[in-house]
């Protein structure tokens, strides 16, 4: 293994010959997730059985067996029940983040990071859920390429912030994943028709999915991608027409309360394959509890438009961001499932001014681009080198007075990105100061999202604003945030990776704490057993060579049976783990064997004293 | 950032120390230092070695943001000179200029909520930066370092408004 470790850049050709790896591509999706695999700089989806690619992202729990992934029809209504989907959406969130309706239990986490959720398999933190999608579509990936995986290229949504990133790869370890890089989904996107179709120039990638919706501007070049500018929103996407539908259907029905979670499934399935029948026809009709009708194009056009023009806004945004007009694009690809909707291209089309591509498949494209770019990471050369620039999709900051938030790395900074600002104190004799963390654009520290507080400890005693403390954020390639702390003129420093919000880390810690301490109780009663064991045999040993010695001569015969009798009573007790039993009965035993001591001690003396001459006594 | 030990962000991308840039050279000269050392190009690498090249190419990337722009490029070309360009003196302020950005600002707050005339707005400030950009290239290029640091403060102020033009724009576009 030494031998291929880098030791110059830009000779990595050098490790042609070295055994093959085997390297996978993972697009975790909101409603679907697919893994794929790359060779000699072509991808293919890997597909079940029956051939198919996509697995829902289901996980259906049970107390006696096995989560079951990807399930598409319910044998049961119990499976029904403990079947979670869309987890993506609540990675990295807390329970205030999510304002609507699910379909199964939430209930907070203690320490107020995700919720957890509830399962016939107990509760689950989202990271376990995604944990358990990871682990299935790498057994799919270990199935079709003969062995344990050496490396995973994972895909996020541009949009998703630090914390939903955290939960992404804390996901992936608790599946066992050697994850290569989070790459962004419409990067992922973009290198897929970089290597596969050739394109070149200033592309937007419109990536709308099941839950999530992305935006990025990218330039592309001779095997260089880079991100311009980023936009979306990590809780919009098809999903939502879904429910629109579903919604749509409920005020038809003048239904006046909500129907329960199992009616709430069931409406949205029919609200779905209402929304697939429009993609070819016209109308379609659509029947729930007793309720008929007619879903006709333009009704269902008026429930999304609103929801497409977010998307469009946040296109506008981005074109902004990287002060381009929609002609300085040279084009406009689609990106995920719900880009299949005829109104979805129509109004992206109008928006750019120009038909979108989307020669490969739109549901396929980020795990085909996830795993060229793995197959390259994991050291596969095949002789293109590519050189992916991504960015932070939301600015950095730091809570200063009054509540404010200051930038420190602005959004749409080029990733690996370090950036320090110096901050002062603002009381004489201030030895502490607190961080708070945040991500987010807005200025008031409650409008962004918080990711974590700590404290710089032990700063000389001060004159108001003469400590300098200097805070340093550095990013890496996967878009995490480590945080450091330093005052310049005394060198104290503190530093975190930041994660305490959100991550799975604390829960991780306290689960181990828990499990260490129980495991430490229990290693201490099993030493008191043992402990007592001994004692008990010991004093066994003890009566049993005194009684040989002397028990005919100091006891009567019902004293001997006594003892005899108790004796064998421990003996017995002492063999089983009963640490208060044999306590007790060492205790009686030892009581009840005093007296025999006693004579035993005084026929001792008195022997001791007869074998002696008076004068020796006397001296 | 701002002291006379400043790394030499020109020398670090391998390109002329100068006030006009060659944009095509910066892209160059940055794409082949990404290409050598970006992390992914050490993904099998240990953990040193990685954090090495976050380093790495954190600083140039932050080389290149800094030579890209105009405003960071002028600041840094001072502080290689031994100014640090964050800090100014009150006999340092140009008179006229303050008045000027009084104007400037009543400008701005009065066309807020008018996309039009903010986009004119930006016009008419793109083209007194280009103006106040020639005055500092040409100070600079005599080594009249005074007169330099005034001019930049002024160039500071109007990317600063360009800025927030850009941010008023932005704001519309949310309605």
């Amino acid at each position: 293994m030494a031998l291929f470790t880098i030791s110059e850049p830009g000779q990595s050709k050098l490790r042609a010959h070295a055994p093959r790896k085997r390297a996978v591509g993972i697009d975790l999706g909101t409603t679907n997730s697919l893994v794929a695999t790359a060779r000699e700089g072509k991808a293919e989806v890997l597909r079940d059985a029956e051939g198919r690619a996509l697995v829902p992202s289901i996980v259906t729990y049970s107390a006696t067996q096995a989560p079951r992934v990807g399930l598409r029809d319910y044998a049961d209504a119990a499976d029904e029940r403990s079947s979670i989907a869309s987890v993506k959406r609540l990675m990295g969130r807390s329970r205030a983040d999510i304002d609507y309706q699910l379909p199964y239990t939430l209930e907070d986490s203690p320490n107020g990071g995700m919720p957890l959720i509830h399962t016939a398999a107990g509760k689950l933190s989202p990271v376990q859920v995604s944990a358990d999608i990871l682990r299935h579509l790498a057994k799919r990936g270990e199935e079709a390429l003969g062995g344990e995986l050496d490396g995973v290229v994972i895909t996020v949504p541009a949009y998703f912030d630090e914390a939903q990133r955290e939960a992404t790869r804390d996901a992936a370890r608790l599946a066992g994943l050697k994850v290569l890089r989070l790459l962004s989904e419409p990067t992922a996107a973009a290198v897929a028709y970089g290597l596969d179709k050739k394109l070149e120039g200033t592309v937007i990638i419109y990536d709308l999915g099941g839950g999530t919706f992305d935006v990025s501007l990218m330039q592309l070049q001779q095997g260089v991608f880079r991100v311009i500018a980023t936009g979306g929103d990590a809780a919009l996407g098809g999903d939502d027409f879904d429910r629109a539908i579903a919604n749509w259907v409920l005020e038809q029905q003048g239904a006046t309360e909500r129907p329960d979670s199992h009616d709430w499934r069931e409406l949205l399935r029919r609200a779905r394959a209402a929304k697939h029948a429009l993609t070819d026809a016209e109308e379609t009709p659509i029947e729930f509890a007793g309720w008929q009708g007619v879903l006709t194009r333009a009704t269902y056009y008026s429930l999304i438009d609103a929801l497409i023009d977010t998307t469009l806004r946040a296109c506008k945004r981005v074109l902004r961001d990287a002060r381009m007009k929609p002609e300085d694009l040279s084009d406009i690809v689609l990106v995920g499932g719900a880009t299949r909707s005829p109104r979805v291209r129509e109004k992206v089309a109008a928006f750019f001014g120009r038909e979108p591509l989307c020669s490969i498949d739109p549901d396929e494209v980020v795990a085909i681009g996830a795993a060229l770019q793995a197959d390259v990471l994991v050291g596969n050369k095949y002789g293109a080198e590519t050189l992916l620039l991504d960015v932070i999709p939301l600015s950095l900051g730091i809570e200063t007075m009054g509540g404010l938030m200051e930038k420190i790395i602005p959004r749409n900074s080029t990733i690996p990105v370090a950036r320090a600002q110096e901050f002062t104190t603002y009381k004489d004799g201030q030895t502490a100061m607190s961080l708070h963390v945040l991500q987010g654009e807005r200025e008031l520290v409650q409008d962004c999202r918080s990711l974590a507080r700590f404290e710089l400890k032990g700063i000389p005693p001060m004159v108001a604003g003469a400590a300098r403390v200097k805070v340093t954020f550095q990013v890496d390639a996967d878009g995490l945030l480590e945080v450091s702390a330093e005052e310049t003129t005394s060198g104290q420093k503190a530093s975190i990776v930041v994660k305490p919000s959100f991550g799975l880390q604390e829960d991780d810690i306290a689960e181990m704490l828990k499990q260490s301490y129980a495991k430490a109780e229990e290693d201490k009663r099993l030493r008191s057993l043992r402990e007592k064991q001994v004692e008990a045999l010991r004093h066994i040993e003890a009566l049993e060579s005194a009684l040989e010695a002397d028990g005919e001569a100091l006891l009567s015969a019902e004293e001997r049976k006594e003892l005899v009798g108790m004796m064998e009573e421990l003996r017995s007790v002492a063999a089983t783990d009963d640490a208060d039993r044999i306590e007790i009965l060492t205790n009686r035993l030892n009581e009840r064997s005093l007296d025999f001591a006693a004579r035993r001690m005084d026929a001792g003396i008195r022997q001791a004293l007869a074998g002696r001459r008076l004068d020796d006594v006397d001296q | 950032m701002s002291s006379s030990s400043t790394l030499n962000y020109f020398e670090l991308l391998g390109l002329p120390e100068s006030v006009e840039l060659d944009r095509s050279a910066l892209e160059r000269a940055y794409q082949s230092l990404q290409s050598q050392w970006h992390p992914d190009q050490f993904a099998g690498a240990d953990a040193t070695t990685r954090a090495r090249a976050v380093q790495q190419t954190s600083l140039i990337n932050d080389a290149y943001r800094t030579l890209r722009e105009p405003v960071s490029r002028a600041a840094h070309l001072l502080a290689l000179r031994g100014i640090e360009p964050d800090r100014l003196e009150q006999r340092e302020l140009d008179p006229a200029f303050l008045f000027e950005q009084m104007e400037w600002r009543e400008e701005l707050e009065a066309k807020r909520g008018n996309e039009a005339a903010l986009g004119q707005l930006g016009v008419k400030v793109d083209e007194r930066f280009k103006t106040t950009w020639r005055v500092f290239a040409e100070a600079l290029a005599k080594e009249a370092l005074s007169e330099a640091k005034r001019e930049f403060h002024k160039l500071q102020f109007l990317g600063k408004l360009q800025y927030e033009i850009n941010e008023a724009e932005a704001l519309l576009l949310d309605d």
